[in-house]
């Protein structure tokens, strides 16, 4: 026995302040034997009149250690149980007499933790005579009676490594557990075994409590040194998830933390420098993390707008949020790499004739009018294409074309990243939801409750709307079958949508017709000056498309009123409308856009023959004859050198932009604030109840808002590369549209009573915003690849094409075997099998996730299947459990462990569970089968918890344990 | 420790971030919120337990139907009072970065009224009355509710749900972790 004696001497606890005072050095290496035994009898002296001081850091009292278990595993014993109550509330025992604990003859081991507050005594003596059973160190009064059959495998370790390092006693080894020591895996066993445990029980809650540990480390093999860390770290790392108490857990990590703390260091030097540097990373990670939550802006506000209005709400606000992100980054690139070098390196303003005001407009050009039209100063300023020059380089290398159009490239792209990014993301935490998974009455009645609402008025509405919802939903489901009147309803039906139908179609009609106009109206302030057109006819084309998109989706709401159509199929049908009203417009003004261009051209190519013709006899007179019509034709010829498409298309963007929100604002202002002012000040002295019947309190459209924004970002998609400056504006007009929508969104509006459900992790607006980048790459694709550019302005002047600014930039620079890899690669005996090999892939990813699919519904069976089948095993074995457990008491330990062993193979539901796991990724989550475990013990306890309930309740867990 | 002044120090502050989903600046916040709760008591000690009536002046918890649920289950007590920690441990579950299994987990207590780990059909009527308010539903509405849920739900048919199955539903409710959320 004598190794053992100094085995344990050293294995004293002492819960001090800093440290652990668990074991001597380790680091000695081969002549740690003998230090040990040194340290240990100096222990071993200190011992007598030692006490053992339970203070944390933090202050916290760890006198819940002392009480460890014995509530968890002996429920029963009423007596135990008030024990420990008294023990437990009562102000902390700061110190326990060492002799106490030396008193007692059993020493706490717990599995999974191979933790054990112990003594010397204690473990020899149990050691002796049960050979395996060592139980709680704690005040003998507090278990008396414990049989708790957790321990055999802690034991196991002990008894293991007490061998391994007196390299005797192999006699006394007891065969290796069946469990071994994975540190993982039993980390996943102990937290499942944490979450099986019946709630209500405290107990439950103090019992992990004892594995506020310590192991006896200086017998530890450095192996096992590095596997106790790795399970430490396991349950840093996972103990956020525990759905426990906050002081549980906090004992539970600084427990955890400080083993590592002290044991890492010792397994190696490298490993501890290792460490140190991930422990400063983790700690860089959360202050940066601390630091950019500083920044995430309007934080609050979109928080109070939640409290108010509840979730849906401020799901618009948040996205509006992350597109006004998506924006800044665009704007980043666009003022970072084209603008920015331009001013700083390009030529300075007015030394070449594009970046010049032309004489003929300097009059006006800071004419508010002008500036207000983005002409003048605005027009030939770096805001637009058109400013930008085409020297190949500038400043010593910027090539500033090529920058010009990677930038465009640029915006793409980094848009389409994003968004999928984000797709993926919500993707993944919506899970594989699949159509047999609508749960539709559960989830009505589950998730229905918005825990963010905060507002008496807000509650509620929502408690009408909710039970509204199951009125509905009920009468829904007796109502499937049912169907009346359907000749009406389809005719209905058919005519609403060709209302509709009539209604893009005039819109289409009148953007183009507008367009159209604009080109007369600008020849005309070209000719004869910004005050030849009244504001209307500047302005036209912006503000017909900005009422357009403010009141035709009213229109369409009001056809849809006649389709009857359920409310959330009917929102889904406007949805869809207003997004196909919005990309028809965008998608008209491109056209007519670039129909005045090709316009324009014909007129440039006409016009030069004819200057050239006139140039001639201009110049065949002489000078005294130089009439009016020469000058007329310089005049004419100079208007159409100034004429530069891309800005044009450009201004038209901004001034598009810069439109929408005047109306956005103005319509806020006119239909939410001013319609709240009168019903709110009129009420009184109306016949009717204003707040109740007409006017009403505004709505905030949540749907519709949102498709707005979208709208306005694919403008801003579609005019980036023509002015790199819009999505700064844009950012502008983001800042204001949001703080204006959030006031107006608390001040004026109300509650929706009617709720469409596009939740942050739903990907349906992410889905629009797609389509629309999608959508809006086209137009600009086109100009890049088949319009010729301006030939006296933007940096591509003198290309044929943009795009040419690339392959000229490759046939001229790069070497000549990289040309011949590029010829090579964008030749159809390369891009053929690439894009073979692109389907063959989609074709493979299609089939992979159908089986999953399939995986998925077996799976669902097998659930079933287990259900039943081990409710039934269980139900059995607790039976035979009954039986035994009187007869477990009386005798001894090892017997009991021998028990544990024979009986856990038997267990179905971790062999299972295992046999299960890897395919939690096919989506039927380990979690249900996890819960299985828990939702069998159940109908046990009810059974008989209602009539010996606490018998009940502890052989269950007995035989939980046994489980585990 | 309850030091009059309400601050932490940083290795309490540290721990806290390792346990719950807040980032420091939050944690001061929610302890600010638990301050306004009852500024008298909290400002003796930092630690001071509210008792339920106080906890529930929280805005988003007064006008919340399981409100008494909620504070029952934080509760470490199990009376429904708050110590500071219960109070961040409700508000981490509840914050927009708690995992979906942990917000289902609390959710299967705050619902299973009678606390015996299964919700029975006695805690959906609870449940459905609690969300309805005023406007009450008929019996006839109420066991036509309560039959298409079971209906929906309960695999096994013992007309119970347990939490296996609550989860398995719950997981892909697509709503859920959005609206089980509490304003910091």
């Amino acid at each position: 026995m004598a190794f053992l004696n100094t085995a344990e001497d050293d294995q004293k606890m002492f819960y001090d302040n800093e440290t652990f005072e668990l074991e001597p050095d380790y680091d000695a290496g081969s002549d740690s034997d003998s230090r040990r035994s040194e340290s240990a009898t100096r222990h071993s002296k200190s011992n007598s009149n030692q006490s053992v001081i339970i203070t944390s850091e933090t202050g916290r009292q760890f006198d819940d250690n002392f009480i460890l278990k014995a509530r968890g595993w002996n429920e029963t014993d009423s007596d135990t149980k008030e024990k420990v109550k008294k023990n437990h509330n009562h102000a902390l025992p700061q110190q326990i007499p060492l002799q106490r604990i030396k008193a007692t003859p059993r020493i706490e081991v717990k599995p999974s933790f191979t933790s054990i507050t112990a003594n010397s005594h204690g473990i020899e003596h149990t050691y002796d005579e049960s050979k395996s059973k060592t139980l709680s160190v704690n005040d003998v009064s507090l278990i008396e009676d414990n049989d708790d059959p957790l321990l055999g495998q802690n034991l196991n370790n002990l008894i293991r490594r007490r061998k391994l390092s007196s390299k005797k006693g192999s006699k006394r080894r007891r065969p290796s557990s069946r469990r071994g020591i994975v540190p993982g895996l039993e980390n996943h066993e102990f937290m499942r075994r944490q979450r099986l445990l019946p709630k209500g029980d405290k107990g439950s809650e103090n019992e992990d409590y004892m594995r506020l540990y310590k192991e006896n480390q200086d017998e530890s093999t450095e192996e096992e040194i590095f596997q106790n860390i790795k399970l430490q770290k396991d349950i840093i790392e996972s103990i956020r998830t525990q759905p426990w108490r906050m002081r549980r857990k906090l004992k539970t990590l600084q427990l955890a933390k400080s083993y590592v703390e002290k044991y890492e260091g010792r397994l190696s030097r490298s490993h501890g420098y290792q460490e140190a540097g991930a422990k400063f990373w983790r700690m860089f990670k959360r202050e940066a993390t601390n630091f950019f939550a500083l920044f995430i802006p309007w934080e609050m506000r979109i928080k109070r707008t939640e409290s108010h209005f509840g979730s849906v709400v401020a799901s618009y606000f948040i996205f509006m949020r992350w597109i006004f992100g998506v924006n800044l980054i665009l704007s980043l690139i666009t003022v970072g790499f084209i603008m920015i070098p331009e001013i700083i390196l390009g030529d300075p303003h007015g030394s070449t004739a594009r970046k010049t005001v032309p004489a003929e407009e300097s009059d006006h050009a800071m004419d508010l009018k002008t500036l207000w039209n983005f002409d003048g100063y605005l027009e030939y300023s770096p805001i637009f294409y058109g400013y930008y020059g085409n020297e190949k380089v500038i400043g010593s290398w910027y090539r500033l074309p090529l920058a010009y159009l990677l930038v465009g490239l640029a915006t793409y792209g980094y848009s389409f990243v994003t968004i999928l990014r984000k797709m993926a993301h919500n993707a993944r935490e919506s899970k594989l939801v699949s159509k047999g998974d609508q749960y539709t009455f559960s989830w009505k009645l589950y998730s229905t409750w918005d825990f963010m609402i905060g507002n008496a008025e807000t509650a509620h509405n929502k408690f009408a709307a909710i039970a509204t919802s199951f009125r509905e939903a009920i009468i829904e489901e007796e109502e499937k079958k049912k169907e009346d009147n359907r000749y009406l309803l389809i005719f209905l039906r058919i005519l609403a949508n060709i209302f509709v139908l009539a209604v893009l179609g005039a819109s289409a009609y009148t953007v183009f017709l507008v367009v159209e106009r604009s080109q007369h109206f600008e020849q005309k302030v070209k000719e004869q000056g910004p005050d030849s057109v009244n504001w209307w006819e500047a302005n036209e084309v912006a503000i017909v498309m900005s009422l357009i998109t403010l009141l035709f989706p009213s229109l369409f709401e009001l056809i849809g009123m006649m389709e009857k159509y359920h409310p959330r199929v009917n929102l889904r049908w406007q949805l869809a409308r207003i997004l196909v009203l919005y990309l028809l417009n965008l998608y008209t003004l491109c056209f007519a856009l670039f129909h005045k261009i090709n316009f324009l051209k014909e007129q440039y190519a006409d016009n030069v023959s004819s200057m050239q013709a006139a140039n001639l006899t201009c110049f065949q007179k002489n000078e005294s004859t130089f009439n009016t019509s020469c000058a007329e034709a310089a005049a004419s010829q100079r208007v159409l050198l100034d004429t530069c498409w891309e800005t044009m298309v450009g201004q038209e963007m901004v001034k598009l932009t810069v439109f929408d929100l005047l109306t956005t604002v103005g319509g806020i202002l006119v239909i939410d604030f001013f319609r709240g002012l009168v019903v709110r000040y009129a009420n009184f002295c109306c016949c009717w109840d204003l707040e109740r019947k007409f006017p009403e309190y505004g709505e905030f459209k949540i749907a519709e808002n949102v498709l707005h924004v979208i709208y306005n970002q694919g403008m801003i998609w579609m005019g980036t590369f023509f002015a790199p400056a819009l999505p700064a504006v844009n950012i502008l007009k983001l800042l204001i549209l949001f703080y204006v929508r959030s006031w107006a969104v608390l001040v004026c509006n109300i509650p929706h009573e009617r709720v469409f459900r596009a939740s942050r992790s739903n990907n349906f607006y992410f889905f629009l915003v797609l389509v629309m980048l999608f959508l809006c790459t086209f137009p600009t694709g086109y100009a890049v690849v088949l319009i010729e550019p301006s030939p006296h302005c933007g940096p591509f002047s003198g290309h044929k094409y943009m795009y040419s600014v690339i392959t000229d930039t490759i046939q001229q620079e790069f070497p000549d075997w990289l040309i011949m890899v590029f010829d090579y690669a964008s030749s159809p005996g390369v891009i053929i099998p690439v894009f073979l090999l692109l389907i063959m892939i989609i074709y493979y990813l299609t089939s992979l996730s159908r089986s999953y699919k399939e995986a998925n519904n077996d799976l669902k069976v097998q659930l079933h299947y287990e259900r039943t089948e081990e409710k039934r095993k269980i139900y059995a074995m607790a039976d035979a459990k009954a039986a035994k457990l009187p007869a477990n008491k009386a005798s001894t330990p090892n017997s009991k462990s021998a028990d544990d062993t024979k009986v856990s193979p038997t267990v179905p539901g971790v062999n299972i569970l295992r046999a299960v796991s890897p395919s939690a990724a096919l989506g039927v989550s380990v979690n249900v089968l996890r819960g299985v475990t828990r939702q069998v013990q159940r109908p046990q306890m009810q059974d008989q918890g209602q009539e010996d309930g606490a018998r009940g309740r502890a052989r269950l867990q007995s035989l939980h344990l046994n489980e585990l | 420790m309850g030091g009059s002044d309400s601050k932490f120090d940083e290795q309490e502050l540290e721990d806290y971030q390792e346990l719950t989903y807040f980032t420091k600046k939050e944690i001061l916040h929610v302890h600010k919120r638990f301050t306004q709760l009852a500024p008298d008591l909290v400002e003796v000690d930092k630690n001071a337990t509210l008792p339920q009536d106080k906890i529930m002046m929280l805005p988003e918890l007064r006008v919340n139907p399981f409100k008494d649920r909620i504070c029952k289950v934080f509760s470490s007590s199990g009376d429904g009072s708050m110590s500071f920690e219960d109070f961040l441990d409700m508000m981490s579950v509840f914050s927009d970065n708690a995992p979906k299994n942990v917000k289902v987990e609390y959710a299967f207590r705050i619902y299973d009224f009678d606390e015996d780990d299964m919700i029975s059909s006695n805690d959906l009527k609870e449940v459905i009355d609690r969300l309805t308010g005023e406007q009450r539903l008929g019996e006839e509405d109420m066991q036509q509710l309560i039959d298409n849920i079971f209906s929906e739900v309960d695999l096994d048919g013992d007309e119970n749900l347990s939490y296996a199955e609550f989860e398995h539903v719950m997981s892909k409710a697509p709503d859920f972790t959005n609206s089980f959320r509490i304003r910091l």
